[in-house]
């Protein structure tokens, strides 16, 4: 039984090496397959932790009435969080919110000078809420004696709420076709180093293989050539991830990038496992017809 | 030894191969199997090692039903047969030790089991210099030799030849024949399908003349003719 399993590893190392050249081409085969597919997956992963970071930045600002005592104030913060679809509830006194205009405006700032001891904004209440239930918590808020009125950009909101729920869908769909045009490649890749071997698989039926000692070194030999495959895809991955998420980070720093080392390892052990089970599946189902002789 | 019963194979679009085979071959004989091309004699021979099934009738190799063999059951059957092509069907990415060692290793034999038969059994076909040589660096006979040295390094106990002859001239020829009657004489039953007139007529063996399907003729001492 170890003699068996020896021999198979060895048999399936000495055919590589014999069929060098087309080995190759299925490491590469392999290689760009899983390295497509993982370029989509992190592609997607970034892309919903955006959809989520923008989900999560939407918000509806209430102004309140002026002269509501800090106590009414802190009675209505309490009352909008058990709003349903209230994420976190912010005062925002009309001196903070004079502060950060003076803040926004910058260079310009000296206008607020003209404006002198009066300020003029009122006290008001910042409300992350969840992007469904917008319309409710606006109405909710609108009803409220002390609130004098609402601010939400709705139809923003809508619209990013379609984006990102079509982001999700689309990159689900994609995700699972990609994997399934990869399993197609790698067996008809691997389908290939088969038939090459046809004359062999043949004459070792002819001498009494039994089929599983005739599929042993191929189904290994599929594997270690997956294993290979997707370890090169996964090293392309590792760096140009790096690579393309500093230029993303310099030239476009608003937009939010997975910090690689906690992202990559679980992608790129996903694709090695990926390649291999792929390799030994695309032996297998490719060696069944040459070994009905 | 190899045995048929009322055995008829019919291959897909009505063509009959063999038709109503009756024969007995003892253990220790040797036999020709003569007749025209497309007679029947090579679908004859994949009968008996298993490769087709006979429409009808029964074939046995050593008592068994090859027929009724279960898929997993064949190669087992194939063990006990060597078996020889008129196209070698050698390996020629590996070396000539390698193509007999590929039997032996089918089988699970050990390293220094390999080591010890291979050796023998290439000089015993007077390859014993071209171990590291790979086919295609040698002549059709010494192919045709080192197919016969993979037939019987696991010690067959009948060897099976269909048209070992065909691709070799007559000298060479005479090689592979007065090789497989050294295999015969060690005991080991030799069926050698052929149309090589001047062979089967010089040696006066067993004679089993095959045409449409049909055996026409089977004499113990007989001629191609």
């Amino acid at each position: 039984m170890i003699r068996m399993w020896w021999r198979a590893w060895a048999e399936a190392l000495s055919s590589i090496r014999r069929n060098a050249l087309l080995s190759g081409v299925s490491v590469s085969t392999v290689a760009l397959c899983l390295l497509v597919l993982g370029a989509f997956v992190l592609a997607a992963l970034n892309l919903q932790a955006l959809a989520g970071t923008v989900e999560a930045q939407v918000e509806v600002r209430a102004f309140l009435k002026d002269g509501l005592s800090p106590q009414r104030t802190s009675q209505l913060v309490t009352a909008v969080q058990e709003l349903a679809g209230v994420r976190e509830v912010k005062f925002v006194s009309r001196g903070e919110a004079l502060r950060r205009l003076g803040e926004q405006l910058g260079k310009d700032s000296g206008v607020l000078e003209a404006v002198g001891d009066s300020n003029p904004l009122p006290d008001a209440i910042e409300v992350k809420v969840e992007p469904r239930l917008m319309d409710q918590v606006t109405e909710a808020l609108s009803a409220m004696s002390e609130v004098d009125r609402v601010l939400g950009r709705r139809e923003l909101v809508g619209r990013i709420l379609a984006v990102t729920q079509a982001m999700k869908a689309l990159g689900l769909g994609l995700a699972a076709l990609l994997a399934v045009a990869t399993l197609v490649v790698i067996a008809n890749t691997i389908r290939l180093t088969v038939f090459a071997r046809r004359a062999e698989v043949r004459i070792m039926k002819l001498v009494g293989a039994t089929d599983g000692f005739i599929r042993g070194p191929f189904v290994l030999e599929g594997m270690m050539l997956g294993f290979v495959g997707a370890v090169v895809a996964s090293a392309a991955a590792w760096y140009g991830y790096g690579w393309l998420s500093g230029l993303v980070r310099s030239s476009l720093p608003f937009i939010p990038v997975l910090p690689r080392d906690q992202l990559l390892p679980s992608v790129a052990l996903g694709l090695v496992a990926l390649g291999t089970v792929l390799g030994a599946l695309g032996s297998a189902i490719s060696l069944r017809r040459f070994l009905r002789v | 030894m190899i045995e048929m019963y009322g055995v008829s194979k019919v291959y897909p679009g009505q063509v009959v191969a063999l038709d109503d085979i009756n024969l007995r071959i003892r253990g220790g004989e040797f036999v020709f199997l003569v007749g025209p091309s497309g007679a029947g004699k090579s679908t004859f021979v994949r009968l008996v090692y298993g490769e087709e099934r006979p429409t009808r009738g029964l074939v046995l190799v050593d008592g068994r039903n090859v027929g009724r063999l279960r898929p997993r059951e064949i190669p087992y059957l194939r063990r006990r047969l060597g078996v020889v092509f008129q196209d070698f069907k050698l390996l020629n990415d590996r070396t000539v030790f390698e193509n007999v060692a590929f039997a032996l290793r089918v089988t699970g034999a050990s390293g220094r089991e390999i080591r010890r038969r291979v050796p023998a059994v290439l000089s015993l076909v007077g390859l014993e210099d071209r171990a590291r040589a790979r086919p295609l660096e040698l002549s059709g006979g010494e192919q045709q030799r080192v197919s016969l040295a993979r037939a019987i390094v696991t010690g067959p106990s009948a060897v099976l030849a269909d048209e070992p002859t065909g691709n070799l001239d007559p000298d060479t020829s005479w090689d592979i024949v007065n090789l497989l009657l050294r295999i015969n004489r060690a005991g080991t039953t030799v069926v050698m399908a052929t149309h090589a007139k001047a062979i089967v007529d010089r040696l006066r063996m067993r004679v089993v003349a095959i045409e449409n399907g049909r055996i026409i003729r089977d004499e113990p001492r007989g001629s191609y003719s």
